[in-house]
Order: structure tokens, then C-alpha cells, then sequence
């Protein structure tokens, strides 16, 4: 039987840890340098956590900037629309109430499906759900909720482009 | 531009936006007041439960009149939604051949429960194991598909492997030739990663699902068609047909995670199947291998899936008797519409019935 103070090691405790070992029995000795070693790990686990932070800051950055474009592109269609109406009905003689719904429910189609069509609007969502799949994990918390889109379109305080 | 007509325009522009937002607001609104009417039933053709594979079904449809034709259909519905589509009360395409004297089953995909699954899975496994099954049952040697949209491209690959079990192959839009693909799904397929969607949620949620159908018809679909159920709520045989619609349209399964991510990056993203590239389990898939008589259907306003990517198929195959039908419709309208009641299904009746 040998006796092995570990005090040095377990210093910051200020108190006198002994254990014994068996003479040949290693394993309990390495398990303890195992310990001491995974307090380096622990610490490559804090700069890797540190790390993984600052990556989903990023991403959620990121997400944030593909958001206010996704914004801007449906604000850009929603103003397209507006004006095309507005042309159409300036245009023609009389517009009766329910001619003018078609006018507006056509006009808003065509626009927003060109929009909804097109590969740069499309790139963007694909990159905002790439986004928000890595940092949520799970479909439910999508920003981009069917049913409350154009919510958001109307209710959302928009910030006008700058250029 | 006078001061007076640019006011004017402004006014008009203020007032369309307005009169839009209300629209909006209205359409949102009676979301959750049709939610709760969740006591609308669906009638469905009188069937019968014959196999079932985890929670796939096959229905076998009961007729009281008598069989005339030989040859017995088995239609292949896409994991997209559910098949009540293809029975829908008063338009059913399933009714339409029964009606004709068709012996006729259906896959029910039921809900996946597990993300594994892949095309080889889906076609060799589960469609062959269905097949064998009407095959058995109804005493004939061969079955004539029919395969919907999905359901379509999934029956072109059974039959160039299967092709002895198959009399007829008959296909309604199917994603074939996606460089032709113009619709928003083809454009969103172009961008998507379906690796790390599927990676991190396992399955294909019904929530993205509903987001791309949200983004075919945005206003037509999503504000103007609740509006109707508003301005139109005392006409009861308006609302209850509307109503059953939706409870179709918001009763998404999830779809499983490998066949989903392989139809995107295979079909969609490389476009393998066109090119007879497509590896399906320890096959590649040769479109020259179909040989039986094919009928092809699409949609000239088809909006889920390009008209010019599903006629693709009929330049492929090497069948001699191949036939390809196009109607003024949109995919839904090719098989739950009056219009395809009226002129589509009789049809495929009459084509079906001089070849089986």
C-alpha cells in the first residue's frame, strides 16, 4: 500500500485529500490525471461554447439581415401594387366597388407571385429557413408564419430602404 | 403631371392600401372562426381496408354495379396532403371509374412514422408490396396505375422497373423534366437546403409545407377565397364545400425526411430522373424501360407543378401507345372540379376502357 497526496493538486480546496492506491492498481491514479486533464478539456469547452456563441450571434445576425430584406422585398410588391391600382382605376372611366376588389385582388396576385417567383426572393427564404432550422431547431418557431404574413406586412413598422 | 392628378393618385393609392388592409385583417380574422367549425364531415366512396404497411392503408372501393373490365386500377396518390382529394363529394375522380366499372383501390400514405424512408423504400417496398396485393386480390396478372402529381413520377419509376405487373400507366402532372420547371416551387427548390432543413427537423413539417402553398396564389388562395366565405357565409352549400376544402388544404402530414430530401436534390435540383440518372436503391432509372400503354395529363394553368415538365415524359418513354391529354385547368381543377367531372375523367375512362 502506498500513500499519495494529492493536496497539490486540490490545492484550492485548502484541505488534505489522501487516497490510497493498491500498488499496480493505475486506473484509479489515471482516472484522477483524466480529471485534472478534463479541466483543460473544460476549459477548450468554454472557448468552444465561447465559439458556438459567437457563430449563432452571427447566424442570428445574419437571420436578422435576411428578415429586413425579406421585408423590404414584400413592402417593395405591397407599393408596386398599390400604384398599379391606383394607375389602372385613373385610367379607365368608372370603377365600380366590386370591379375595383378584382382590380386590386388581380393586380396583388400578379405582383406579389412575380415576386414570390423570382430567384432572388426565393434565395433569400431559403436562407432565412436554413437560418432559423440551425438556431430553433424546429419549424414551429418560424418567423415567416403563414397566416400572420400579411399581418406582417401591414402591421409590422417598416423601415423605409435607405437607397 | 398636374398637381391635381398626381393628388388624385395619391388618394387612390392611400385608399387601395387601405381598402387591402382591411381585406387582410378580415381574411385573418376568420381564420380561427372556421377552425371552429371543425364539424364539417367529409363523405368518402364506400371502402373497404384490404392491407395495411405501418400506417399505409390500401382501400379497395365497394361498387354495386358490376365489374366490366378486366384490368383493375390502382391509383398512387403524392405524400402531399391526403387522397380525400381525389373523392371529393359530387367531383370524385375515384367514383367517376368506379362508376365506369372499374375494379379500383388507392394508396392511403397514412402518416410517416419514421424520416427513413426513401424513393427505393416508397416504390419497391411499399408501392410493389400494394400492387401484389390487388394483383392477389382481383385475380389479375396486372394492374393499370394511376399516379397523382408525386404519386405520377413515383408510378413512372415502378413501372420502368416493374413493368410486368403493369397493364396501363397513366400519369396526372408529374415533376419529370425540372429544368422546365417555372412555378415557385421549382424556384425555391433551386435555392433550398434541404440538407440542413432535414437534417436538423427529420421530416418535412407541415408548417414549410403550408408556407410554399401559401406563396402560389398568395392573394387569390389566402385573402380574397376567405373574403368570398365571409361576404357569402349565409349560403350553406357554399360554406360547406369551402369548408371541406380547407379541412383538405391544412391536413398536412409531415413528409419523411429522406424520401423528401432525395425527391428535392435528385428530381428537382439535378434532374436526374430526365436524364435516366436517378439511382433508386440498386437501380438507375431508365425511362426507355416503359414500354406499356401510357396516358399522360396536365394542366396548361397547373401552378404547383410546370405543364412543360410532366409532358416531358411522353418524349421518353418508348411506348408506342402513348397519349398525352391537356386541359385548361390548374392542378387541383385535374381531378376535384366540376370541369374535370364533366370532361376529364370520361376521358380517361374511354382510354382506360379500350385497354383493359
Amino acid at each position: 500500500m502506498i500513500k499519495t497526496d494529492i493536496s497539490n493538486v486540490r490545492s484550492r480546496n485548502s484541505k488534505q485529500i489522501s487516497i490510497t492506491l493498491e500498488r499496480g492498481n493505475k486506473a484509479s491514479l489515471k482516472s484522477e490525471f483524466q480529471d485534472s486533464s478534463r479541466l483543460n478539456e473544460n476549459s477548450e469547452d468554454s472557448s468552444c461554447m465561447y465559439q458556438n456563441d459567437r457563430s449563432q450571434s452571427l447566424q442570428m445576425s445574419h437571420l436578422i439581415t435576411c428578415m429586413s430584406r425579406h421585408q423590404q422585398f414584400l413592402l417593395r410588391a405591397w407599393n408596386e401594387s398599390s400604384e398599379q391600382v391606383a394607375d389602372k382605376i385613373l385610367a379607365s372611366k368608372k370603377v365600380g366597388k366590386q370591379q375595383r376588389r378584382a382590380l386590386q385582388i388581380d393586380t396583388f396576385e400578379r405582383v406579389f407571385t412575380n415576386l414570390f417567383c423570382s430567384s432572388e426572393f426565393c434565395s433569400n427564404i431559403c436562407e432565412m429557413l436554413k437560418l432559423q432550422t440551425v438556431l430553433f431547431k424546429q419549424s414551429s418557431q418560424m418567423y415567416f408564419q403563414v397566416k400572420e404574413i400579411f399581418g406582417k406586412i401591414y402591421g409590422l413598422p417598416f423601415e423605409e430602404e435607405s437607397n | 403631371m398636374s398637381t391635381d392628378y398626381s393628388t388624385r393618385r395619391s388618394e387612390l393609392i392611400k385608399q387601395t392600401q387601405d381598402e387591402m388592409a382591411e381585406l387582410c385583417q378580415r381574411a385573418l380574422q376568420a381564420g380561427p372562426t372556421l377552425a371552429s367549425m371543425a364539424n364539417i364531415k367529409t363523405a368518402e366512396s364506400p371502402h373497404k381496408v384490404i392491407y395495411r404497411e405501418g400506417k399505409m392503408r390500401l382501400l379497395h372501393y365497394k361498387t354495386r354495379l358490376q365489374r366490366t373490365h378486366d384490368t383493375p386500377i390502382l391509383i398512387v396518390y403524392a405524400l402531399i396532403n391526403r387522397y380525400q382529394i381525389l373523392d371529393v363529394q359530387d367531383k370524385s375522380m375515384v367514383k367517376s371509374l368506379v362508376d365506369s366499372g372499374f375494379d379500383v383501390y388507392l394508396i392511403d400514405w397514412g402518416t410517416p412514422s419514421d424520416s427513413k424512408s426513401t424513393i427505393d423504400d416508397y416504390v419497391n417496398y411499399y408501392l410493389d408490396a400494394m400492387v401484389d396485393v390487388v394483383r392477389k386480390t382481383s385475380g389479375s396478372e396486372k394492374v393499370s396505375l394511376v399516379g397523382y402529381c408525386m404519386g405520377g413520377t413515383f408510378s413512372a419509376i415502378y413501372t420502368s422497373l416493374h413493368k410486368s405487373k403493369v397493364k396501363n400507366l397513366v400519369t396526372i402532372a408529374p415533376p419529370v423534366d425540372c429544368s422546365k420547371e417555372t412555378t415557385v416551387f421549382g424556384t425555391i427548390s433551386k435555392h433550398i437546403d434541404i440538407d440542413t432543413i432535414i437534417d436538423n427537423l427529420r421530416n418535412m413539417p407541415p408548417e414549410l409545407q403550408h408556407l410554399f402553398f401559401f406563396m402560389l396564389k398568395p392573394f387569390k388562395h389566402h385573402i380574397e377565397k376567405y373574403n368570398q366565405m365571409v361576404d357569402r357565409h349565409e349560403d350553406e352549400l357554399f360554406i360547406n364545400n369551402s369548408l371541406r376544402a380547407e379541412r383538405w388544404l391544412w391536413d398536412t402530414p409531415p413528409i419523411s425526411g429522406e424520401v423528401f430530401r432525395q425527391w428535392v436534390k435528385d428530381i428537382y435540383q439535378r434532374n436526374l430522373l430526365i436524364q435516366n440518372s436517378l439511382t433508386v436503391g440498386n437501380n438507375t432509372i431508365n425511362l426507355k424501360n416503359i414500354d406499356v400503354p401510357f396516358l399522360n395529363i396536365v394542366a396548361e394553368q397547373d401552378h404547383l407543378v410546370s405543364p412543360e415538365s410532366s409532358k416531358a415524359l411522353n418524349y421518353a418513354i418508348s411506348s408506342k401507345d402513348r397519349t398525352l391529354m391537356s386541359f385548361q385547368t390548374g392542378h387541383v381543377g385535374l381531378c376535384a372540379s366540376s370541369y374535370s367531372k364533366k370532361e376529364i375523367w370520361p376521358s380517361v375512362g374511354e382510354w382506360l376502357i379500350d385497354r383493359s
